[in-house]
Parts: structure tokens; C-alpha cells; sequence
């Protein structure tokens, strides 16, 4: 851990490490994902379609963020990564509502 | 089962609220990060973790629960109709934040930071609950809510109070990153506790899934607590 300055504070890191320009770029395309993903999930009748779209949608954005933000390399990358992965994450989470109506008329209706 | 008060557009409703309840969590975040001292960009990589962490686990306890109820379902049905689950992804969540620390290289305790906006997000989010799913068991009380427990009113309050309680106990704790430890061993007593009122089904000896899941986490939490300690002055500023 750094050292606390004159002034008593803990000093920022040294070298900024994520740029927010791309974090703002990976929150868009991570939520614009999961957004499109659910709807084609829900809108398709095939169902070897579904199966692959649902794996996609829960392992495809973490997978490639982490690995986008565990890999050497520029900090834009890195920062993208971690643009993903928030917002793939607010989006499955914002979006798990619109599920509601449909498994309202399931016997498997529990959200809790 | 109770009374939905919101039937026509419950699922954007909940999703709308659900939305204020993750914006209304980032704010308390940024204020608590920016009140800890300079900025550590790495945060945003827990934060991250945490999001993903919470979005899983939030599905995986659903899928759990659909595939044991339904036995032949398919992963697609399971992703549609499965349950969300609240402590499901509150464990998720603190998983992702775990390993989001170790992604970043991040060695600092979070507890301190996420704990008012967990608390803060849970009491917004549960307003979607209230409206959109149904309410609770039956009761006879003067304050039920056509005839059936306000379970997540009664949710709203302890989210309130304890967002209440964990900002006065900021920085009062010995432990660092302890509130977060402090607010969901509260929050696992007050479940098991609320369960009892809420609609959901009796998984095995009278007790519902939840109430089951903050059973099996009790003795980790129980030995969390057990390692936090108070310091001078943190029971007086509650009063």
C-alpha cells in the first residue's frame, strides 16, 4: 500500500490505468449486448438458437472482458474490458424484470 | 399467494426501478470512494467484478431452483421464466468483487465503500418488488395491504434503517471493510426473519429456499462478525 503523503492522504497511483473515453465505449457495447442478446433469446423460436444465445449471454461479455482486462497491453484495452463487464452486468440486471411477464404465467414464478 | 398491484407493465416497472435502484447504489459508491481519498481507477475493475458477479448469481440460484422444480427444462426456459434471486446475487456479487480485487491487483478493503449503496440500492429496488410481485402471505393486520403482508415494505424499512445505521458507523468499526460484514449478517437475520411473512413456497421443514440459503451462509458469517471489532464510541453514535 502507498505511503500517505505531507498531507496526510494516500497518494492516486502513479500511472492512470484505465481510460474513460473506452470504459464509456465498453459500457455501450456491453449493455447494447446483453440488451440484444435477451431480445433474440426471447424472440426466437428456435430452440438450439436459444441454448447458444443463452450461453452467450452469460459467459461471452465476462469472459472477454476479464480476459481483455487481465492481458498485457494498452490501457484503452483494458479500459474497455472493464466498460464491458459493467455494463453487460447493469443491463442483466436491470432486464431481469422484463423476464416478469412472461414467467408470470409459469408455475415457476418466484423472484426473490 | 398475494396480490400483484401492478399487473399491465410490472415487468418495466420493476426494470425502471431496479435501474434507480443500481444508479441510486453507484452515487453512494462515488461519494463513499471519493470520501475514502484519491481516486483509485482500479475500483472500477471490483466494481466490475461485482456487476458480473451479481447478474450471474442472481440467474444461477434461479436456474438451480427452475432445473430441480422442473426437471427436463432447458437452459433457454430457464433463462426466461427461472427465478432472480436477491441473495443469490448478493453472493455473486461478493464473489466478483473478490475476484475483480485480484483481477485489478486491488489489496484494499471494499466492505466500507459497497455496504451503504448495497443498502441504499436493495430499498429502492424492493419499491419494484412490491409493485410488480406478489406481496405476501395472507394476515388479519390492520397494515396489510389487501389482506396480505407488505413483505417488501417491511424489506424498504430494514434497507432504510440500515442504510441509516451503516453511515453513522463509518469508520467506527476496528475492522477495516467490516460494515459490509455487519450489514449482511443484519440482513440474513432479518430474512429468515421476513421470510415468514413473504409468498414464497416451503422447500423442507417449514422453511423456504431463502431461509435455507442464509442457514448454510450463517456459520461464514457468524465467523466474519465474530473477527470484527468495535471501536470506543460506535454503540453511542447509534443513539
Amino acid at each position: 500500500m502507498a505511503e500517505p503523503g505531507r498531507d496526510g492522504r494516500i497518494p492516486a497511483p502513479s500511472s492512470s490505468q484505465l481510460a474513460f473515453g473506452w470504459i464509456g465505449a465498453g459500457l455501450l457495447v456491453g449493455s447494447l449486448l446483453a440488451a440484444g442478446l435477451v431480445l433474440l433469446g426471447v424472440v426466437t423460436a428456435d430452440d438450439v438458437v436459444a441454448e447458444w444465445l443463452v450461453l452467450g449471454i452469460m459467459f461471452g461479455p465476462p469472459i472477454l472482458g476479464t480476459g481483455l482486462i487481465a492481458l498485457p497491453g494498452p490501457s484503452a484495452r483494458r479500459s474497455f474490458g472493464a466498460g464491458l463487464m459493467m455494463g453487460w452486468g447493469v443491463a442483466l440486471i436491470v432486464s431481469s424484470g422484463l423476464c416478469i411477464g412472461g414467467a408470470i404465467r409459469t408455475p415457476f414464478f418466484k423472484v426473490g | 399467494m398475494g396480490s400483484v398491484l401492478v399487473t399491465e407493465h410490472g415487468p418495466v416497472v420493476h426494470s425502471v426501478l431496479v435501474g434507480l435502484a443500481v444508479v441510486a447504489a453507484g452515487l453512494v459508491l462515488a461519494v463513499q470512494a471519493r470520501r475514502a481519498g484519491p481516486f483509485d481507477e482500479r475500483l472500477l475493475v471490483v466494481v466490475a467484478g461485482t456487476l458480473v458477479g451479481g447478474a450471474l448469481g442472481m440467474r444461477a440460484a434461479g436456474l438451480v431452483r427452475y432445473v430441480s422444480d422442473v426437471g427436463a427444462s432447458t437452459l433457454a426456459d430457464a433463462w426466461r421464466y427461472g427465478a432472480k434471486s436477491v441473495l443469490g446475487g448478493l453472493a455473486g456479487a461478493y464473489a466478483g468483487a473478490l475476484s475483480g480485487k485480484r483481477l485489478a491487483g486491488y489489496d484494499r478493503p471494499t466492505g466500507d465503500l459497497f455496504a451503504p449503496a448495497v443498502a441504499l440500492g436493495m430499498a429502492v429496488g424492493r419499491f419494484g418488488c412490491f409493485f410488480t410481485e406478489p406481496l405476501g402471505r395472507p394476515t388479519g393486520a390492520p397494515w396489510s395491504v389487501r389482506g396480505f403482508h407488505p413483505s417488501f415494505l417491511y424489506e424498504i424499512a430494514f434497507h432504510l434503517l440500515a442504510f441509516s445505521v451503516l453511515l453513522r458507523l463509518r469508520g467506527r468499526l476496528g475492522t477495516a471493510g467490516a460494515l459490509l460484514t455487519v450489514y449482511l449478517a443484519a440482513y440474513a437475520g432479518f430474512r429468515f426473519l421476513v421470510e415468514f411473512t413473504r409468498a414464497n413456497d416451503v422447500l423442507g421443514l417449514g422453511l423456504t429456499g431463502s431461509q435455507w440459503f442464509v442457514l448454510a451462509a450463517s456459520p461464514l458469517l457468524a465467523l466474519k462478525l465474530h473477527r470484527t471489532r468495535l471501536r470506543p464510541g460506535a454503540v453511542e453514535a447509534l443513539t
